[in-house]
């Protein structure tokens, strides 16, 4: 699939998921791989780049096998965004399929 | 790939930023083999997974650029530095706007998850106690409004239609009268539409910030 498409709205995908609870680096990498085609190293870029913007926060936790993961948390800011971001991504969604299904024809 | 190949050309590739930031990434990528080698996957197969470091490399470096253009070289004194090796990295002099913030976020343990209940309470209350009277007295008032515009109407329609009943010396005195209550009527209608279209934004505003306090609290 076309990279240019999912750049743009990982973002939205990466905070949605953890709208649904806080996750661990490779977990969110797992979980997005699995939905979308992307290499598990793209998220780490989006998550660093979430955190200096405010829209997440990261706490390290033990966990039962291995070292410490590195947990990433919403912010208030963060929720705000994905609200914004999820009612901008479905009013674009709805109008690119509109067009694409003929809408003009 | 190994797991050292594919650190070591991740490291060489993000030679362009400062070393905070690249023992940060470095150690986010550590984490992952260490859970993927935890999990029974080889180290080839999870640096398979992750894609090529180049392009890994580039994606920080592009996104890393454009931090550096916003937020401007901040002098130690501004920043935020709480610890050591915080104060050390700004006296430095070496703007690093994304490694304070990480620093930052990584310093806040665990938070306990909002609390909405507060601000739901507090918007529920609000609404039932006083923003349900204010806004009946907002929507009667502007019914009050519409009825005076109409009201001004029938006047001066009655007015007219009796005109046949009146002695003629008020004719023209009665015509004026009509005239002027019709343009009051039409001055005031159109302050009422105004009026309506400006109370249904505010409504919608209004109910918007109470979805906003009820899911997301202030």
């Amino acid at each position: 699939m076309n990279t240019q498409y999912k750049k743009g709205v990982l973002d939205l995908c990466v905070l949605s998921i953890l709208k649904n609870g806080d996750q661990y680096g490779y977990e969110l990498a797992n979980r997005l791989s699995e939905m979308i085609q992307i290499s598990d190293g793209t998220v780490y870029p989006i998550l660093r780049k979430l955190a200096v913007d405010g829209m997440v926060t990261t706490y390290l936790q033990e966990s039962q096998s291995g070292p410490p993961r590195k947990y990433y948390r919403l912010t208030g800011l963060g929720q705000t965004a994905l609200i914004d971001m999820r009612r901008e991504w479905s009013s674009f969604a709805e109008s690119v399929n509109k067009i694409v299904g003929g809408a003009f024809s | 790939m190994n797991r050292a190949e594919y650190m070591d050309q991740l490291k060489s590739a993000l030679a362009g930023l400062n070393q905070n930031d690249i023992s940060d990434i470095c150690s986010d990528f550590e984490e992952h083999f260490d859970i993927g080698l935890s999990e029974g996957k080889s180290e080839s197969d999870i640096a398979l997974e992750l894609g090529s470091p180049k392009e890994v490399a580039m994606t920080y470096l592009n996104r890393d650029d454009k931090d550096d253009n916003i937020i401007p070289e901040q002098s130690p004194f501004t920043s935020h530095a709480t610890t050591n090796s915080e104060s050390e990295s700004a006296a430095k002099g070496s703007s690093d706007p994304v490694n304070q913030a990480i620093s930052q976020t990584l310093n806040q343990t665990k938070a306990p998850p909002k609390d909405l209940n507060g601000p739901r309470a507090f918007v529920v209350l609000l609404n039932l106690l006083l923003m349900v009277w204010v806004w009946i007295g907002i929507y009667s008032t502007l019914i009050g409004f519409w009825g005076i515009t109409a009201g001004l109407v029938v006047a001066a329609i009655a007015l007219l239609s009796a005109l046949a009943f009146l002695p003629a010396g008020v004719t023209a005195a009665i015509v004026l009268l009509a005239l002027a209550l019709i343009s009051f009527s039409v001055a005031s209608g159109i302050l009422n539409f105004f009026l309506t279209k400006l109370t249904i934004i505010a409504t919608k505003g209004y109910i918007k910030w109470n979805a906003d306090v009820y899911n997301n609290g202030f």
